[in-house]
């Protein structure tokens, strides 16, 4: 295969170098112009597949869960934690901390009862109310007379006299416990006002920011703001901080400090590889192929998106590690003494192959689903595109220039006896391991092992868990409407299809719905109720007087009760709720996104939900989001992505590797580096039992491709016999992209070292079998 | 943001007040009281007593007398007990207690941690019982009406925990002991507790707690 236009523009630019590098100045000045404005995101959102579609909505109704939106700040230790709690808060509020708070006014204290029980009638259920006759019988009516006594003259007696005043059938009972199910989002209380645990030790400090828990900038000052004001408490204090903010902020830290770690080393690498290798200062002419590649593809990219995954930046060192290779090749084939034209042509050839099987992984990660990779693939393919023309049609004038230096004597491999049957038997348990391990491989799709997370933010969690009771296994169900209203009346019928099953299976549940009724719902309770006083209510009313009056009560025992039963109360509004000083709690399970009203409630358990409930929460219009069960969909996910990797990479390079060799026996060796690596990486995983991500899941392809270059350029040398100069430069490739990929694991994020690990190990297995296996069994072949 | 005392109604409860005046007892306008009242109980260990209580509340037609028992022992242990003209009580053991109606085999059991009231009437204690003056001094505002026998006068500082409950006054014995407490409510209602037969630092069986 030989390609006429590398020669043709080879004879157009042979005197007119100097152009060829005013125009790679330019590119290369415009390509930073243009990546000037080009902004990097930490957002875990990137990670996550768009399809199927469930999966972004699911994690949209995470991202917008009130309760996610909020930094927790424990504070305690000293005796007056409560003040530093409150200095904290003084301190940290500011424009993007709006709404900074260490207690509420009240979390149903008596006086909210007393103002909630003059909307029993919008509070009571349908069910209630139209059993109320049956429910109100004479003995009923009785037991709660004499309790509401008991209740007076005992030490309570102070605070329920208003309470037995406007309700003196305990109709508060009937309502009251889902309603303070909402209640039971944590294990703190209220001490003068302040949110103190049990323990009495600690306060707490709960921020809701202005920005998006996934904005990596705005993270970033919140913290440093949060973490300022600490700094200035009492040392004696005990802190421990929790919320998304903290993981967002701790990624982009961690991003850019392996950036800065990463990118500088992988340079350094290569430049000491290539004087150790080539020992020419014509040499550093190699290094212009990375840095031209590195800096087209992120110019290609920030003409795409305006802000990219900083994970997709960090791929930066693997672009320098696989692109430098054009180099290289185009440097050990072309020197001065040989017939530039010819030799051009046939490397051209080599290093179209070479780059049609590493696009067609780049390729392949462009199916993705998951934003971040599309961006990689993008940034892979532009660099891999942009090193294969300017070493095609650039390089070549430069590396002539160089000195001759005559080549060392070759020393041939000594070849191995039964050498086909060899490469047969070890590329058909390549094949069983590579089959064997695909479906056996233990998926992880959990995206926050994704994240970085310091051993202290992990041990703050804990510990606020323990302090607060804060259960990060609980289920949300999402109630979705056009506005609040549709999504309150969602939230309702959860209520009514779904709790009866929840309390037999002993699972809690905390929902908004029970205290703030869809109006629609209040007005038709309302009705039921004025129909059922007007009507049999009279009775039951003249009974409860009677009652009253044996038990001791006064004659206007029941006036404020028999007010209420005239009265319509007006209906219950977020703004009443607020007014009731529970705000804070209607903010916990309601949330507004630009297009939906959602309204959440929450069920206490990380054990699966039974088959029931699902379907009536389909029936109901909700959406149930657990942990558990978005990690199993993302585990799915991902494992239809590491087939779809997989099995297009393999595709395209078996059919470059046909299209150059022809015939099976000629095809199999070039396959080879690319089998042993691809069974090595997965052995890897499986014998170290380490759950593979989508990083290690889309690193596969990069294994597949990049080692059958080496197997590729190894038989064309073979064949050719031109062993020497491809030996060394299939190390000193291999090395540089080892360098690349190696250097990702010096990175402390879980995504780059997971890339890192899974390469190198591919990589390391392709050169060991393509430098050392090959040529014996080849040369075995021939002899 | 919270940045002031809450007005949690609880904090008012009546018993808190009446169990542990005997105990210590604060008076910011009176040093000499003050000073009188902590010497006088800084030894006392238990507390037992009968009380008499009078409730004149509006929602009844009558004034209802109850009596009944209480044992206290420090720092943290309380028994109350009505017995007449219905049983109901309360134990209150450190950090856990239970409720009873009618029947002391009927326990409901609580954690202080778990229970607003119960919660509420540990940290009384915990106020008292330490001679909390800060505490005392920023809920409530504290008056001698009377230095024979001494007569603290209590008004809750806070305008909406004012609005449940205007006055307590608390009437000493010589021994520093509180011989009675009157609550009077801002809608009119009253209690009025007299204790007798007073024993300090008697003897209490750890079963009574139990």
């Amino acid at each position: 295969m030989r390609i006429p236009a590398a020669i043709a523009c080879y004879n157009f630019f042979y005197d007119k170098k100097l152009w060829l590098v005013i125009l790679h100045a330019v590119i290369v000045i415009l390509s930073l112009l243009l990546s000037v404005n080009l902004r990097t995101s930490e957002d875990i959102s990137d990670l996550i597949p768009t399809q199927p579609r469930y999966l972004t909505r699911d994690f949209t109704f995470i991202k917008n869960a009130p309760f996610m939106r909020i930094i927790a700040v424990t504070v305690g230790g000293e005796d007056n934690h409560a003040a530093h709690a409150v200095m904290l808060c003084e301190s940290i509020k500011c424009s993007i901390l709006p709404e900074v708070m260490t207690g509420i006014d009240s979390v149903f204290s008596p006086n909210f009862l007393e103002n909630l029980i003059r909307y029993t009638p919008n509070l009571l259920t349908v069910n209630q109310l139209t059993q109320l006759h049956d429910t109100l019988s004479k003995a009923y009516i009785q037991n709660a007379i004499a309790r509401n006594k008991r209740d007076l003259l005992g030490p309570t007696g102070i605070f329920t006299q208003k309470l037995t005043a406007i309700d003196p059938l305990r109709l508060r009972d009937l309502f009251i416990k889902d309603i303070l199910s909402a209640d039971s989002l944590g294990k703190f209380n209220l001490n003068d006002g302040f949110f103190t645990d049990k323990s009495g030790k600690y306060s707490l400090v709960l921020a809701k920011p202005a920005v998006s828990m996934t904005d990596s900038d705005g993270s970033v000052k919140i913290m440093t703001k949060i973490r300022d004001a600490i700094s200035n408490l009492s040392e004696k204090n005990e802190i421990y901080i929790q919320g998304s903010y903290v993981h967002t902020e701790e990624n982009a830290n961690i991003i850019k400090s392996d950036l800065r770690r990463i990118i500088p080393i992988s340079f350094v690498v290569l430049t000491f590889l290539l004087i150790l290798f080539f020992r020419n200062a014509y040499s550093m002419i190699a290094l212009c192929i990375p840095v031209i590649s590195l800096m087209s593809s992120i110019a290609i990219l920030s003409m795409l998106y305006n802000t990219i995954s900083g994970i997709v930046l960090s791929f930066a060192s693997v672009i320098l590690g696989i692109t430098v290779d054009y180099a290289i090749h185009t440097y050990f084939v072309l020197s001065p003494s040989i017939d530039i034209l010819n030799s051009l042509s046939r490397l051209s050839a080599a290093l179209l192959a070479c780059a049609l099987t590493t696009l067609s992984a780049f390729v392949s990660l462009y199916f993705s689903d998951i934003p971040a990779i599309k961006q990689m693939s993008l940034f892979g393919v532009s660099g891999i595109l942009a090193a294969l023309i300017v070493s095609i049609y650039v390089l070549p004038h430069f590396v002539t220039l160089r000195p001759q230096k005559p080549l060392p004597p070759e020393h041939p491999a000594k070849p191995l006896k039964f050498s086909f049957l060899l490469l047969i038997a070890l590329a058909s348990i390549s094949l069983f391991v590579i089959i064997r391990g695909i479906s056996s491989l233990r998926i992880d799709g959990d995206i926050r092992n994704l994240a970085w997370k310091s051993g202290a933010t992990l041990s703050d969690e804990e510990k606020t868990r323990n302090i607060w009771g804060f259960n990060n296994q609980s289920i949300i169900i999402v109630s979705e409407g056009e506005d609040g209203e549709q999504g309150l009346e969602k939230a309702l019928r959860i209520n009514d299809n779904v709790w009866d099953i929840l309390k037999k299976e002993h699972i809690g549940a905390s929902s908004i719905a029970p205290l703030l009724p869809s109006e629609q719902r209040q007005r038709v309770r309302r009705e039921i109720w004025r129909d059922f006083w007007q009507q049999d209510g009279q009775n039951i009313l003249e009974e409860v007087k009677k009652i009253q009056s044996q038990a001791g009560f006064s004659t206007f025992a029941s006036a404020q009760f028999v007010s209420l039963i005239n009265s319509e109360p007006p209906i219950i509004v977020p703004a009443t709720l607020r007014e009731m000083g529970v705000g804070f709690f209607l903010d916990m399970f309601v949330a507004t996104t630009h297009d939906a009203n959602l309204v959440y409630t929450i069920v206490q358990t990380d054990e699966k939900i039974s088959p029931e409930v699902h379907s009536r929460l389909f029936l109901a219009g909700a959406r149930l989001v657990s942990g558990e069960l978005f990690r199993q969909k993302i585990a799915g996910a991902f494992s239809d992505e590491i087939k779809r990797f997989c099995s297009v990479t393999f595709f395209m390079t078996l059919c470059v590797v046909v299209l150059l060799f022809r015939t099976p026996r000629r095809c199999l060796p070039a396959l080879l580096p690319m089998f042993t690596s691809l069974a090595a990486t997965l052995l890897l995983f499986l014998l170290f039992d380490i759950p593979v991500n989508i990083f290690h899941a889309m690193s596969l392809p990069l294994v597949i491709a990049l080692s059958v270059d080496y197997g590729i350029f190894m038989q064309s040398s073979l064949e050719t016999h031109t062993t020497h100069s491809t030996e060394k430069g299939i190390i000193l490739s291999g090395l540089t992209t080892l360098v690349g990929f190696g250097c990702l694991l010096l990175a402390h994020h879980p995504a780059l070292h997971s890339i890192g690990i899974t390469v190198t190990t591919g990589i390391t297995t392709a050169m060991a079998t393509a430098l050392w296996l090959l040529p014996r069994l080849l040369r075995g072949q021939n002899t | 943001m919270k940045t002031k005392s809450a007005r949690n109604p609880y904090r008012y409860l009546l018993l808190g007040i009446l169990l542990f005046a005997p105990v210590t007892c604060a008076a910011q306008d009176s040093a000499d009281a003050l000073t009188r009242l902590q010497i006088l109980t800084s030894s006392i260990t238990t507390l037992c007593c009968n009380f008499t209580q009078r409730t004149n509340i509006l929602l009844l037609a009558e004034p209802v007398v109850s009596k009944g028992k209480m044992l206290f022992q420090i720092p943290n242990k309380l028994v109350w007990e009505i017995m007449e003209p219905m049983q109901e009580g309360f134990v209150l053991n450190e950090d856990s207690g239970y409720r009873w109606d009618e029947n002391r085999k009927n326990r409901r059991s609580f954690k202080t941690s778990d229970d607003q009231l119960a919660k509420l009437i540990s940290t009384q204690i915990r106020a008292w019982v330490k001679f909390d003056q800060k505490w005392l001094q920023s809920k409530y505002s504290i008056h001698v009406e009377q230095d024979h026998p001494l007569c603290l006068a209590l008004v809750p500082r806070n305008s909406e925990a004012r609005s449940t409950v205007s006055l307590i006054r608390i009437v000493f014995a010589n021994n520093g002991v509180a011989m009675s407490v009157e609550l009077q409510e801002a809608n009119g209602n009253n209690t009025f507790i007299i204790f007798e037969n007073v024993h300090v630092n008697k003897h209490i069986d750890n079963q009574e707690f139990e």
